[in-house]
């Protein structure tokens, strides 16, 4: 990239488990909670920004192109333009990322870029054979016809088609996420106890880290709907007395015979917004601001649908190949733990020579990923994965941690139901 | 060209030809303009000089000439009346007007010559169009409804409605005979005993207009409208929505007329204690005259008109009315050369309950509102205090839950002062604790921008002891809203030792913006209202450490006319809250505020605390109707050594609380803390509830006449204490013969500092 672009300030909900504490908030207002409170701590007018830009996965029809909805909500004037992006799991870096491409090209100088996702709110809908037979009830224009179409209904018109199950099924492969979890445990030899410890892992770490605050810095606390009686300052999702024992109690979600993966190994389903402010690095001299960080550099890589975990080891690797840069000169990592087996099988790719001969096109391999300096406090596992958000928050925190760390070079990265990665080059000075 | 402010902007076509031409030249002073085209008669009513449209007795004379000159003409095929201002159609009649009538028969000679004009207008032999495009009040819509035909335009500004008995009189220019012609009996008698208007797509709805059309294609509309009514039968009138079938119904019998009749008549009595005769002479001569001749109604009319104008009831309220007016426009005249600078965020700190209510005030007129506080529970108060308020209005139906979500939208919380987003306004409403309010002011100071206007909420502390931690104190400013501020209309604006004009000019402006009233008072223990509702309560107090039943005090009080009485205001306001503030002021006026020593007894029962713990002096118990409290009962007999429980006639119970209210007031007048009796009675009025028929305190005594009221004071200092001793300006008024009415205001808004704080 030409320049670097300046994280000024970056803030998150909480994360709560689907159907909790968030349940009764939307989308689109959790987003505008967070953006005010985001407006709030920035060191800009509103009427600075040059355009909102959100990432959303669920898109709710209530609230079609939910990143205006979000910008108006928050109190943004109404001349500040908006729009949506959708790069599934990666909506809440694709937000960031596009910000800084019309940096870059002098389209605008402070955008404010986040994601969102109410999970819980994804919706029930009617079959299609349900939706032709309310059609054709309308359409019957006599009482004779519309006793005939009466007559019609059939109680399998009310199974209703789960919108969650539907956005979490890839369309090409045919497989829901889980399955290409269990994929890659079987492709790489990741057993069930290996899984387990990864994820008892996450929960420990975050457990810790909502302990001794560090959360605190980047959490907006949002007032609970509909009637306001309580506020939710940490996130739901992290276990205190998790252990191998419960664990291992649970029974495969995915493949219930033989698999792996259960829902203890897996991310949560859950609500949550973020979003930070961004600006071009001179543009934040000027101003005279201290940012959080900057992004340096990005890449987006796709592989097979089927092995969609892996995601970050191919984005990685194009990002690496276009800095010349190496696993050991990243200080500090957050990849996303969509599934415990998922970020196992990217240690093992990162650090196998043979994958980055045979599927990377390069003669080393990138290099090992060190779990002293990664998902420090926990990840998807024990915090969750709102699929629109996470994105933003890997780069809020990502760049926290080196701050916290003071350390200098940073990457955030995220596998992508479809078969993509995404992976952000992140510096704290 | 009546329309000039109205033309859409886009658009190249200009009003439709032909206005105001004519006359133009010879009668350019004149309120009425009439021209004629292709037998098509328009008037239009600009009255000269005037901010709006008023129906004054010349208006109504150019009108029967122009009537006189119509009724003539062989070519007139139809007349239609609009206005020639922007502002509306006509704001009704002069209230200046009415507040001049002083006898019955002036009152029913000037019902009786509007009467007679509107007639004339109604009898014109050819269709007759009223145009309203803005408000259409009282007068204004009663000449309205001597036109065959209305249309409304659907411009949010146009109100129609008969607001008269808010004002202590009824509908005098033929309204209580043409209005349940026009909607039926239900409705007429909705609109004109509670004066609320309806807007242009509800008046067309309930029948009240013939049409309401889009405020931009007004012109073009009513040359469509006016086509149809000539090209008609010319002796039937357009069809006109036929009311609901249960209305005709129930209002086309005389059993359904006379049961609905008794119940509205119940339910009015109800609401208005008896206190408000107009309400009452409405109902009377709408019941009367429903199936009389146009003759005999109207002459109920205006004599139910004469009875009411010249009373007292009606002078009070009218009194009130212009107070509330000169009110609003102490702002607009300041405002017209140099308009305050714009409220776009605000900040509030300390996110308590009266945090959260104020905070819900910007919110309601969606300006951004940053809650500071310590701690998020605490924020989480506030957001939870401003969405009670939500909730109720959105069960009255006053907000949809989409209007709901985007108003608390505007809510946001802070730890950090950093995060308050540059306000333009901060209002500090953190606990009443001196030392905690200084710091925080001075923190705050430092936070935001060196314009913005820094207010602090208090009702107990001084201004000025305040104002010291600050580098800048002329920007600030003590502003005392009343609790619950989403329904108190009343705040105290108090300027301090170093408060700027500017600033006091900008927390009036605030509080209007608000959509509040504001009252500008001097930095006294109490400021003003509290100050004189604490002899009042504390009055109230004794009589009942005396052994008068405190139910018989709350009941008499409120047949006086208060909306509760002293020991229900207790409750509500909170035992220990009552007890706090009496001490404060105990110490600031000792001589006359001693607190009462049945505060003392309830010291030892720290559960007693009114409301709030369900118990106070009554009981508060869910789905029950409160009783009094055993336990108060008990601690009122308990103490020995008491004196036998005294007589006190109901004349006194009565007159002891509300005299030791008179001579406080007559004390805070006489200090100068409030600029003149007109504001001190609009301050209580709006901040306690003190009746409005009965004009505020001053009022009152000016009603019950200054001699008589001295000498019960001196009666009252003889046989119930000294605090009676009648305050000096009661005196020197006295002697003189002179009325509170009588003073000169201490100029406008700074009245002179006499009382410091001690």
């Amino acid at each position: 990239m030409k320049e670097r672009i300046a994280v000024v300030e970056g803030i998150r909900s909480p994360m709560a488990k689907a159907g909790t504490a968030l349940k009764e908030t939307q989308a689109d207002d959790l987003g505008a909670l967070v953006v005010r409170a985001l407006l709030g701590r920035a060191p800009v007018d509103p009427t600075e920004v040059d355009e909102v830009i959100i990432g959303n996965v669920a898109q709710p029809a209530h609230a079609a192109n939910i990143a205006r909805v979000v910008a108006l909500k928050a109190g943004l004037p109404q001349s500040v333009p908006a729009y949506t992006v959708h790069r599934n799991c990666a909506s809440g870096m694709e937000s960031i990322t596009s910000a800084a491409n019309k940096i870059l090209l002098g389209q605008g100088k402070i955008f404010i870029a986040g994601g969102v996702e109410s999970m819980s709110n994804i919706p029930l809908m009617f079959n299609r054979e349900y939706s032709a037979f309310m059609n054709r009830l309308m359409r019957a224009k006599t009482p004779g016809q519309r006793l005939k179409t009466l007559l019609g209904f059939r109680p399998r018109m009310l199974r209703p088609e789960i919108g969650l199950e539907l956005g979490l099924t890839d369309p090409i492969s045919g497989m829901i996420m889980g399955r290409t979890a269990e994929q890659l445990s079987r492709e790489f030899h990741i057993d069930r106890e290996e899984q387990d410890e990864f994820a008892l892992l996450s929960h420990r770490r975050a457990v810790a880290a909502q302990k001794d605050g560090t959360f605190a810095e980047e959490i907006v606390p949002i007032p609970i709907y509909p009637d306001f009686s309580q506020i939710l300052e940490l996130d739901i999702g992290p276990r205190e007395n998790q252990s191998m024992e419960m664990l291992a109690k649970l029974k495969p979600y995915f493949d219930r015979r033989n698999g792996t993966v259960t829902v203890g190994n897996s991310s949560q389903v859950t609500d949550g917004a973020a979003a930070c402010l961004l600006m071009s690095e001179r543009e934040a001299r000027e101003r005279q601001i201290e940012p959080l960080g900057y992004l340096t550099d990005f890449a987006y890589a796709s592989l097979e649908p089927e092995r969609m975990g892996l995601g970050p080891v191919y984005a990685t690797s194009k990002l690496f190949r276009r800095g010349k840069l190496a696993m050991k000169d990243v200080d500090y990592v957050e990849i996303n733990e969509a599934f415990a087996a998922q970020v196992v099988a990217c240690e093992r790719a990162f650090s196998s020579k043979e994958f980055a001969q045979e599927f990377l096109g390069r003669e080393t391999k990138l290099g090992d990923l060190d779990r002293d300096r990664m998902n420090a406090h926990g990840g998807a596992i024990a915090l969750g994965h709102p699929v629109g958000m996470t994105g933003t928050r890997l780069v809020i925190h990502t760049l926290r941690e080196l701050r916290r760390r003071k350390k200098e070079t940073g990457l955030a990265t995220l596998c992508v139901g479809g078969g993509q990665g995404a992976s952000l080059l992140l510096e704290a000075v | 060209m009546w329309a000039a402010g109205r033309v859409p902007r886009f658009c190249s076509k200009r009003s439709s030809e032909g206005e105001g031409k004519g006359l133009e030249q010879e009668t350019r002073r004149s309120a009425l303009t009439l021209t004629q085209e292709e037998g098509k008669a328009t008037v239009v009513i600009d009255v000269p000089e005037q901010r709006v449209n008023l129906l004054t007795p010349e208006t109504m004379l150019e009108l029967a000439r122009v009537l006189d000159q119509l009724s003539g003409s062989r070519e007139t095929r139809c007349l239609i009346i609009k206005s020639g201002k922007a502002s509306g159609f006509i704001a009704g009649a002069d209230i200046r007007q009415i507040e001049a009538i002083h006898d019955s028969a002036d009152a029913e000679a000037k019902s009786g010559r509007g009467q007679e004009v509107l007639n004339r207008l109604d009898d014109l032999p050819f269709p007759t169009i009223a145009v309203i495009d803005g408000a259409a009040m009282g007068g204004g819509l009663e000449l309205a409804l001597a036109c065959d035909y209305r249309i409304a335009s659907d411009n949010p500004r146009t109100k129609i409605g008969l607001p008269e008995t808010g004002l202590g009189i009824i509908p005098g220019f033929g309204g209580t005979y043409r209005l349940p012609r026009t909607v039926g009996l239900t409705r007429a008698l909705q609109m004109i005993l509670s004066g609320t208007p309806v807007d242009g797509q509800r008046a067309a709805k309930i029948g009240l207009v013939d049409a309401c059309f889009p405020a931009e294609f007004l012109n073009d509309r009513i040359e469509t409208f006016v086509a149809r009514v000539l090209d008609g039968p010319p002796d039937r009138r357009l069809s006109r929505r036929r009311p609901p079938l249960g209305v005709r119904l129930l209002e086309g019998n005389p059993i359904g007329r006379t049961l609905l009749l008794a119940r509205v008549r119940r339910e009015t009595l109800k609401r208005t204690g008896g206190h408000y005769p107009a309400q009452i002479e409405a109902l009377k001569v709408v019941r009367r005259s429903i199936r009389s001749s146009r003759e005999r109604a109207l002459r109920l009319e205006r004599q139910a008109f004469g009875r009411l104008a010249p009373g007292e009831v009606s002078k009070n309220l009218v009194g009130i009315f212009f107070s509330r007016e000169a009110a609003k426009r102490l702002r607009e005249e300041s405002n017209a050369s140099r308009p305050p600078a714009p409220v776009r965020r605000s900040a509030v700190l300390g996110a308590g309950v009266m945090g959260g209510k104020i905070a819900w005030l910007f919110t309601k007129f969606d300006v951004p509102v940053v809650m500071k506080d310590i701690a998020w529970t605490a924020i989480q108060k506030g957001y939870l205090a401003a969405h009670e308020v939500y909730r109720e209005l959105e069960k009255r139906r006053r907000y949809d839950k989409r209007e709901v979500n985007l108003k608390m939208h505007h809510l946001s919380g802070t730890l950090e002062y950093s995060g308050l987003m540059k306000p333009d306004v901060v209002v500090e409403a953190v606990v009443e604790k001196l030392a905690v309010k200084k710091q925080v002011l001075a923190e705050v100071e430092a936070a935001v921008s060196d314009d913005a206007l820094i207010v602090t909420n208090t009702s107990s502390l001084s201004v000025n002891d305040m104002a010291e931690s600050l580098r800048r104190p002329e920007r600030f400013a003590g502003m005392h809203f009343f609790n619950p501020p989403n329904r108190m209309p009343l705040v105290e604006v108090v300027p301090g030792s170093k408060t700027s004009e500017e600033t006091v000019r900008r927390a009036v402006s605030l509080a209007l913006l608000l959509g509040k009233t504001p009252v500008v008072v001097q930095d006294c223990p109490g400021f003003l209202v509290n100050r004189l509702l604490l002899p009042y309560l504390n009055e109230a107090a004794l009589m009942a450490g005396e052994g008068v039943d405190y139910q018989r005090i709350d009941r008499l009080i409120e047949g006086y006319g208060m909306p509760m009485g002293p020991f229900t205001l207790f409750d509500e306001i909170g035992i220990d809250v009552a007890i706090e503030v009496s001490q404060v002021l105990e110490g600031a006026y000792s001589d006359h505020m001693k607190a009462a020593p049945l505060f003392a007894g309830f010291r030892e029962h720290d559960d007693l605390l009114g409301k709030k713990s369900s118990k106070g002096f009554y009981l508060y118990e869910k789905d029950k109707k409160r009783r009094p409290n055993p336990e108060v009962l008990a601690l009122l007999k308990a103490g020995d050594g008491k004196p036998a429980p005294r007589n006190v006639p109901d004349e006194d119970v009565i007159h002891r609380p509300v005299l030791a209210l008179l001579n406080e007031a007559a004390r805070a007048l006489d200090d100068g803390v409030v600029g003149s009796a007109r504001e001190l009675d609009l301050a209580l009025v709006f901040g306690i509830g003190f009746p409005p028929f009965r004009g505020g305190i001053l009022r009152y005594a000016d009603h019950l006449g200054l001699a008589n009221v001295k000498s019960t004071l001196e009666r009252y200092a003889a046989s119930y204490g000294e605090r009676f001793r009648p305050a000096p300006l009661i005196e020197r008024l006295a002697v003189g013969g002179e009325r509170f009415s009588d003073l000169a205001a201490v100029d406008g808004e700074a009245p002179k500092r006499k009382t410091t704080r001690k």
